[in-house]
């Protein structure tokens, strides 16, 4: 997780029990004494003394007290160390270890393998690449139990298998009033209503559950309820926390694309692929920025002062929580934890740690828009129109031009767009308006721009671009700085782009940049001397061909070269950038320096019309000369054609400010700068650049090769959402599998729910677990498939009563001798109150309610919980506004966490203050006041008796005993019905999922 | 060990006879088992002062002769350092006086007249060090160890290890600037992911101190009561069909409690019962001084009542103008000076009134502040402006009470103050060290989270030990 500087993984556990020895040879024994007790110091790239025992040649060579073997094995830091009895510092070594390897030393000190690795193999003290979650899935035949219940289920079998070995006997099956609020509650975050239960006692075919459990996988409030969990699961929040902590307005797209995609039984492969790179799997698929939410759910600082360092720091911080999230998420693996080092419990090494990285180094947080597919489609349609009057318009005025060219050898190309900085922002074309940002500002000598985080950024062509030709006349800051670009065509995302770059392969020389310098060649030109002193003249052309010329203060710049081909840059998509190589602006993309003038032309000019282009400033055909040069008849035409076009660019600009009805919340793609090791995780100690790779020690069948060094950010996590989620990975489905059983039953096989590593704990059922994975995986990674088998087995059935016996064998039921009765969650106990009183708001999707007072306060934002209740804040929980670090209210009390980081599984406290939020709180009050209105004939009806009967079948779905009866009716004379309800809603009953 | 698998496994073992001891464990997660020998417990509890924004050590604890000669100068330094906002002015003195202060002879600053009366039962740390420069990550780290949202802060890690004293108050609570909280709010007192019931409970001002202590609409006697006892015999009718189960029976229990807490935290909350003279000692007859001393004295009758931790914060959001913290950029002197106003009397006076009562044998005060400020102005070069950066490599707090030796100073920054020159003092190490006072060894308070054994300290943490007696 993030901290400054340093970090994480710690060990408190101190496995004491003996080495388990499957070694044969002396020297196995002896490396195994090694790999258990000296080798999580004694490697690495720092190892502790110096003395890396990892290989025999760096034992000869040995630490900073001499050679780790002496001349004849006599002597040697080792031997020393073991006489002494002083390793390891906190547990010397036992005895027979030490002569063990006393005896090995003096026998010659062999290395059976060439290198004993740690990641390798598990030890008393680590996991190793055998590690069991490491392993493939492993789908033995169901053991049919010879005194089999009625109704056992192949998944019972494998339960049975487990209590016969501790001698427990499976409780009887739950009565029908139970097992349908039991499983309403689970499947859909509800109780039933009193006559789904009437029903469903009143159904006495041998299907009635059968149908029971389908009707509530199709309700739309099975999505609702399960959404929450992966909500959890994910950190997902609302604000952006630390100092500021600003809303995000904009993040529950995500959170209603989850709740869909359960409804939908979205196969879970494809959900998956969907969050970390539905762009690049499922291009096709415009929800994908909704689900791509998934990697901007977490924190993000946005205030991160002026000093480079702690803002590299903070991107770091930022990165380890993307990785450790999917990490945890999808893999059960705590990746996190090899930032600084290699991972201390599980096989994951620190170079691990940076080649995931690498796959996710272009994940930016911000909003984007999604262009209203209706006015797009009209916005395309005039701008074809528009392209077609001006190609009519430039046919006319090229008569004129023609003549004026034959008169007077001017140039006359027209530039695309064109600008004078000392005479200000705008297009001399007007096709083009300048946005500035991040500091660039305009002086009277020009554009400038600090080579940090300033850019200019054009509106978006409505032309393609093949053939072009930059120019700009430019003055340097400085001639030391490197890679920066004066003049840019790139698309809005930066993936591909041509520019005027400084120096970002030869130092002081011009280049042509391009991305993943596809076209960009060394001109081999003169070193730059005098930009820094006056302003220059600089074109680079780029023809049909492929052909790409530089031209500095008129000349050619070096010599032409032939590039891999012209790029094609799309219309509507393309902008003009100044003052980057291309997006986003930052590290070495951003030049320091001052344009005094840019033009951008759509052909490749020719020599003579680059030398005058720098002779004179003014060359350009000048509308009166157009016209007289032009016949009547064209001079009407071109008029009409001008009165057309201005009228399309009108309407344009109308449709513009109409193009995006959505603005939502999600990753922004962006060119990965490089990744480096970073050692002990500092950002003052980089190392070697690493490129995107995965977890080496997890390995499968249907090899699934890392994304390429130079590929794109969508490529990347592409690759790694194909190799999280490929059917021959252990982890894939055995995390997820267990994460179910888990909500279901209370507790996972795997207790450890976004653990599989060697800190988490191990499966009670680890046959069971492939089991369901094996159904899981042949069923398409159905999720309801799995509830369905799951809810329908018998264990699940069972009755939830404690016995003696049983708990003294097995307190904690974790082997399932019963159904472990629990608290409803805090969203569950909400939903199922306002249910029950009858004001729940069912309205589903689209922007959530906020139940809180949200005040800014210089930039920082505060949320406050309201005490209030009305029809929009009834709605279902997963609806609600969850801002992180604010106060949650009542929900807070009943253990609703703080999404700032991941909650797989939610603790169960009970205190005096949950007592009170929810026996004195305004929500209790409202709510039970509100309960005549809300019910509709209940004022009719004639009789106390009735009333509480109607209360009790509402609210426990039961009729009042004879003595709750008397009771009830003397409270509710006295008192009137709102007591009544508070004291039921507060009852164990209704809390607590029996 | 203090895995929370073992803490758990002992509370069910515990609880399997419900008992009413092994309910309250149940409930509060009090008392441990440990086979691991903790350090002596010397402190009981704690009050913190927390100064939201960055004090100046220059003018307040860390009394630096030179910086007066350097006055106007530039900083001597091979690198442009690193602040926050980027401009380095010149050196700027101090601009209060400081003197040695009692038998002692600390040297306290003029802008605390009152807590430098206390000199001789202060240990002042000269040499603390932080990981950030910017408020909240820094205010985080000074409550959790780490820079960002969702970890336990310091209180939460206590009230997880000791539990309570008194089972009818919360065990950590906190008390908030009357102009607001601080920035990142509830994350400085969360739980992060320890259970719930150990986060931070705020106690307000006013007739209600703790939310949802009464009904949102008052009810009569008799409605209370008849509905209580007909919760009660609904859950006890229901509890009777699950013998044994300790979350239903402890749920009983937490309504108890509550109705107990309905009493106990009005008794402890009724600052006015307290004497004339006590009221005035604390300044509450004062409107600079109210807020402060209030806060203070209520401090006091929480720790007397066995509340385990009180957190106090001095200084509310962060930006903003007039400014409400002690974030001096623009002018120390005046920002100073009307910080110092508000706290100096009432927490001189918590000192005093704890010693008095012969509490400071057994409580801890802790003077925190997230990080100090810088010895060049914040101003243009070649300026000596009024106001000061943040500065994370050196700056003061002060800690008082049970354990520790009195009137002593530790660690020092260098000639100017700009960084720490020996004995650096982060604040894994401050944590390690109250939680040694407490009796509790800090490697061994862990939770598992996500894979991790998680600490307060994280893999760090040295124990000051030439502070403690």
């Amino acid at each position: 997780m993030l901290n400054n500087l340093k970090f994480i993984c710690l060990c408190c556990i101190i496995f004491t029990f003996p080495i388990v020895a499957i070694a044969q040879s002396k020297d196995d024994i002896a490396t195994r004494i090694i790999l258990e007790n000296c080798i999580d110091c004694h490697s690495g790239s720092k190892p502790k003394g110096g003395l890396d025992l990892t290989t025999r040649d760096k034992l000869l060579i040995g630490g900073d007290n001499g050679p780790g073997l002496g001349e004849n094995n006599k002597n040697g830091q080792l031997l020393e160390v073991l006489k002494d009895g002083r390793m390891p510092p906190k547990k010397p070594l036992d005895k027979t270890s030490t002569m063990h390897l006393i005896n090995w030393i003096a026998s010659g000190a062999r290395y059976p393998t060439p290198k004993i690795d740690a990641l390798n193999t598990t030890t008393s003290k680590r996991a190793g690449k055998d590690w069991w979650s490491f392993q493939p899935l492993q789908i033995k035949p169901v053991q049919i139990n010879h005194d089999s219940l009625p109704g056992m289920e192949p998944l019972d079998h494998f339960i049975a298998q487990g209590l016969n070995q501790k001698g427990l006997k499976p409780n009887g099956l739950a009565e029908k009033r139970t097992l349908i609020r039991r499983i309403s509650h689970d499947l859909t975050g509800l109780p039933p209503t009193p006559s789904e239960v009437e029903d469903f006692i009143a159904d006495k075919s041998p299907t009635a559950y059968v149908k029971l459990v389908d009707r509530l996988l199709s309700s739309p409030a099975y999505g609702e309820k399960w959404a929450r969990h992966w909500l959890d699961i994910v950190r997902y929040g609302e604000s952006d926390g630390f100092e500021r902590n600003a809303p995000r307005a904009n993040a529950w797209y995500y959170r209603d694309w989850i709740i869909k995609a359960l409804n939908n039984d979205m196969p879970y492969d494809q959900f998956v692929k969907m969050q970390i790179a539905g762009d690049s799997i499922f291009p096709g698929d415009s929800d994908s920025i909704f689900a791509l939410g998934f990697l901007v759910a977490g924190i993000h600082n946005t205030v991160l002062g002026s000093n480079a360092e702690a803002r590299e720091q903070a991107r770091q911080d930022e990165m380890e929580d993307l990785v450790g999230s999917i990490g945890q998420t999808f893999l059960g693996l705590t990746i996190n934890c090899a930032r600084c080092h290699d991972h201390k419990f599980d096989p994951i090494s620190q170079h691990d740690y940076y080649q995931m990285t690498a796959n996710l180094s272009g994940v930016r947080q911000g909003n984007k828009s999604i262009p209203n597919i209706k006015v797009a489609q009209e916005i395309e349609k005039a701008g074809k129109e528009k392209s077609f009057l001006e190609k009519e318009l430039n046919e006319i005025e090229k008569i004129a031009l023609q003549k004026i060219s034959s008169g007077t050898g001017q140039v006359v190309s027209r530039p695309i767009a064109e600008w004078d900085f000392r005479k200000g922002l705008s297009d001399i074309q007007k096709n083009l308006t300048l946005k500035l940002e991040g500091g660039a500002i305009l002086t009277p000598s020009g554009l400038e721009f600090n080579g940090k985080t300033s850019v200019a950024r054009s509106s978006k062509l409505s032309i393609g671009l093949r053939e072009k030709t930059l120019e700009a006349v430019v003055l340097l800051k400085n001639l030391e700085q490197k890679g920066g670009g004066v003049i840019t065509v790139e698309t809005t995302s930066g993936n591909l782009f041509d520019s005027i770059v400084f120096a970002e392969l030869e130092p002081a020389k011009w280049m042509a940049g391009s991305n993943f310098h596809h076209r960009t060649q060394s001109f081999k030109g003169l070193t730059e001397k005098e930009a820094q002193l006056k302003p220059i003249h600089i074109a680079i052309t780029y023809s049909d061909d492929g052909k790409v010329t530089a031209y500095r203060n008129g000349e050619i710049y070096g010599s032409t070269y032939q590039s891999k081909g012209i790029a094609e840059f799309p219309a509507n998509d393309t902008i003009i950038a100044m003052g980057i190589r291309h997006e986003p602006p930052g590290g070495n993309h951003s030049l320091a320096c001052t344009i005094v003038k840019a033009r951008v032309f759509d052909k490749s000019l020719k020599p003579e019309e680059i030398k005058t282009l720098h002779k004179e400033s003014e060359v350009f055909v000048s509308e009166n000369q157009i016209i007289s040069n032009l016949s009547s008849d064209f001079q009407k035409k071109r008029q009409s054609i001008i009165e057309s076009i201005s009228s399309i660019e009108s309407r344009l600009k109308e449709l513009t400010t109409k193009k995006d009805d959505r603005t939502v919340y999600s990753a922004i793609s962006s060119t990965p700068l490089p990744t480096r090791f970073l050692n002990r995780g500092q950002v003052s100690d980089p190392g070697d650049q690493v490129s995107p790779g995965f977890i080496n020690t997890l390995t499968f069948p249907g090899n699934i090769p890392p994304a390429n060094p130079n590929s794109s950010d969508i490529d990347r996590r592409g690759t790694l959402a194909r190799w999280i989620s490929s059917p021959n990975n252990p982890l894939f489905s055995r995390v997820i599998v267990n994460r179910i059983w888990q909500y279901h039953f209370g507790t996972g096989i795997v207790d450890t729910p976004s653990d599989f590593g060697f800190n988490g704990s191990r499966p009670t059922h680890p046959d069971l677990l492939d089991f369901l994975c094996g159904q899981f995986i042949e069923s398409g990674y159905s999720m309801k498939n799995l509830h369905r088998m799951i809810v329908l087995s018998r264990t699940y059935q069972q009755d939830s009563k404690p016995s003696d016996e049983a708990l003294k064998i097995d307190f904690d039921n974790r082997m399932l001798w019963r159904w472990s009765p629990r608290r409803h969650d805090a969203e569950v106990l909400r939903d199922s109150t306002l249910k029950v009183c009858g004001t729940l708001n069912q309205e589903m999707h689209g922007a959530g309610f906020s139940d809180y007072k949200t005040e800014s306060n210089n930039g920082t934002t505060y949320y406050t919980p309201l005490d209030k209740l009305d029809f929009t804040l009834s709605r279902h929980s997963i609806y609600r506004f969850t801002p992180r670090g604010a106060n949650q209210g009542l929900l807070d009390s009943f253990d609703c966490p703080d999404n700032s980081s991941a909650a797989p599984k939610r603790s169960k406290t009970i205190t005096p203050i949950q007592a009170m939020a929810f026996w004195n709180g305004e929500f209790t009050r409202i709510i039970a006041e509100s309960y005549e209105k809300n019910h509709v004939g209940f004022s009719a009806l004639g009789s106390t008796e009735l009333k509480i009967n109607h209360i009790y079948k509402n609210i426990l779905q039961r009729h009042p005993s004879k003595n709750e009866l008397k009771i009830a009716t003397d409270l509710v004379q006295n008192h009137g019905l709102p007591p009544l309800i508070r004291v039921l809603i507060n009852s164990n009953e209704f809390l607590t999922m029996e | 060990m203090l895995t929370n698998n073992h803490r758990r496994s002992f509370i069910c073992n515990a609880s399997r006879g419900l008992s009413m001891a092994a309910l309250a464990t149940l409930i509060n997660g009090n008392s441990l088992a440990s086979s691991h020998k903790p350090p002596a417990p010397k402190a009981k509890r704690i009050v913190q002062i927390s100064l939201v924004g960055g004090l100046s050590h220059l003018d307040s604890f860390d009394y630096k002769p030179e910086l007066s000669k350097f006055h106007g100068k530039k900083l001597n330094a091979d690198k442009a350092p690193d602040v926050f906002f980027g401009q380095i002015g010149l050196i700027r003195k101090n601009d209060w006086d400081f003197k040695p202060r009692g038998k002692s002879g600390l040297h306290i600053s003029e802008m605390f007249p009152n807590i430098a009366k206390c000199a001789d039962d202060l240990t002042i740390i000269r040499s603390m060090v932080s990981d950030s420069a910017n408020h909240t990550p820094a205010l985080f780290i000074e409550n959790s160890g780490f820079s960002s949202n969702g970890f336990p802060s310091m209180g939460s890690w206590i009230s997880y290890g000791l539990g309570s004293e008194n089972s009818n108050l919360p065990v950590y609570i906190v008390l908030p600037d009357g102009r607001g909280e601080p920035n990142g709010c509830a994350s400085n007192w969360s739980n992060g992911f320890l259970p719930a019931n150990h986060q931070g409970t705020i106690f307000q001002s006013g007739d209600q101190p703790l939310k949802n202590l009464k009904p949102s609409r008052p009810r009569s006697p008799t409605e209370e009561k008849t509905t209580l006892e007909f919760l009660n015999t609904m859950n006890s009718e229901h509890l009777a069909r699950f013998p044994g189960d300790t979350q239903l029976a402890a749920r009983i229990k937490s309504h108890e409690m509550a109705a107990r807490m309905q009493l106990s935290v009005p008794e402890a909350t009724s600052i006015n019962s307290e004497p004339s003279h006590i009221l005035k000692f604390y300044g509450m007859d004062n409107p600079e001084t109210a807020d402060c001393a209030r806060r203070c004295i209520l401090a006091r009758r929480l720790l007397e009542r066995g509340v385990r931790f009180v957190q106090i914060y001095s200084g509310g959001p962060i930006a903003g103008n007039p400014r409400a913290s002690w974030d001096a950029h623009e002018n120390v002197k005046e920002n100073h000076s009307k910080e110092a106003l508000k706290i100096d009397q009432p927490v001189a006076a918590l000192v005093m009134d704890l010693k008095q009562r012969g509490m400071l044998d057994d409580t801890l005060v802790l003077f925190t502040t997230e990080f100090g400020r810088t010895p060049f102005a914040q101003s243009a070069s070649g300026t000596i402006g009024t106001g000061r950066d943040h500065n994370k490599y050196a700056f003061s707090i002060w800690m008082a009470g049970a354990g520790l030796k009195n009137g002593i100073s530790f660690g020092e920054s260098d000639p100017i103050g700009w960084k720490v020159a020996n004995n650096p003092v982060e604040w894994h190490d401050f944590h390690a060290t109250v939680l040694h006072l407490l009796g509790i060894d800090h490697e061994q308070l862990t939770f598992y989270h996500n894979g991790i054994q998680r600490r307060l300290t994280n893999v760090h943490g040295n124990i000051i030990k030439q502070i403690l007696v």
